[in-house]
């Protein structure tokens, strides 16, 4: 006896309807709710005993005071500052810069002067109490 | 002149390669994002300009700009920092990672480090965020 085959072929496909609605969700998902973190970490020195009369004479100390810049007692600009660190370390190039960082003075600024400092050559960076 | 006529049906969009970019897509999306607040949790970490170290792992000490201070999220008193994290620390030669606020007292954070210092704490380095 023969089976009479049937003429309709019935497709087996995968249904990709479901998954690319699946992919799409899950993907704005992940847009809405990624975070990109750009941290970095400085490595930092404390020195307490860095106070005003114990910094030697080839070291810089720079004082911090609401959002000024001090240098022997004097309000400075950031473009002095930088000429003042250079110069230290053509006559010392190991000098140590000393912040001592005062009252009212935000993280930010410690960190912008901190910049300025590397940025003009200086590695050793001293945190202090004023 | 006879113009040869298009045939009505349109012609189906292939998915396949959508499907690549889209998964592309999602792929970088998983590997390069973190879920939901940074590692930071909600800290605004100070802006730094220059090239910093990228960011290890370690005892987490945060500031944050009311002057609260946490250990490992962690509320704290500030004379009881130094003795937490040490015993946080266990060994001596894991770092402490310092998330100050940008806005947070200087001083204060000057504070806390002397007394971390005075505590015997070596491997202390403070967060910045990249541009």
């Amino acid at each position: 006896m023969e089976i009479p085959r049937n003429e309709r072929r019935i497709s087996a496909g995968v249904a990709m309807t479901s998954l690319v609605d699946l992919t799409f969700l899950l993907m704005i998902f992940f847009m809405v709710t990624t975070t990109f973190s750009s941290a970095q970490q400085v490595d930092m020195a404390v020195s307490a005993k860095a106070r005003a009369g114990a910094v030697s004479e080839d070291n810089l100390l720079v004082r911090l005071e609401e959002r000024q810049i001090l240098l022997g007692g004097a309000v400075q600009s950031p473009e002095k500052l930088r000429k003042a660190v250079r110069d230290a370390l053509a006559k010392e190039p190991e000098a140590t810069v000393t912040l001592a960082v005062g009252k009212k003075v935000a993280v930010q600024f410690v960190i912008e002067v901190m910049d300025l400092v590397n940025g003009a050559g200086a590695t050793k960076v001293v945190l202090s109490e004023p | 002149m006879e113009f040869s006529r298009q045939s009505s049906s349109p012609r189906p969009i292939s998915l396949i390669p959508m499907i690549n970019v889209v998964f592309l897509l999602l792929s970088f999306f998983l590997i390069a994002g973190q879920i939901g607040g940074s590692r930071t949790g909600g800290v605004e970490l100070p802006l730094s300009s220059q090239p910093r170290d990228p960011l290890g792992e370690g005892v987490v000490l945060t500031l944050l700009a009311n002057g609260q201070i946490l250990v490992d999220d962690e509320a704290v008193k500030p004379e009881r920092v130094a003795v937490r994290v040490v015993e946080k620390q266990g060994r001596a030669d894991v770092p402490l990672l310092v998330q100050a606020d940008k806005q947070a007292d200087g001083a204060v954070l000057v504070r806390l480090l002397a007394a971390l210092e005075a505590e015997g704490v070596a491997h202390v380095a403070l967060l910045t965020e990249g541009f």
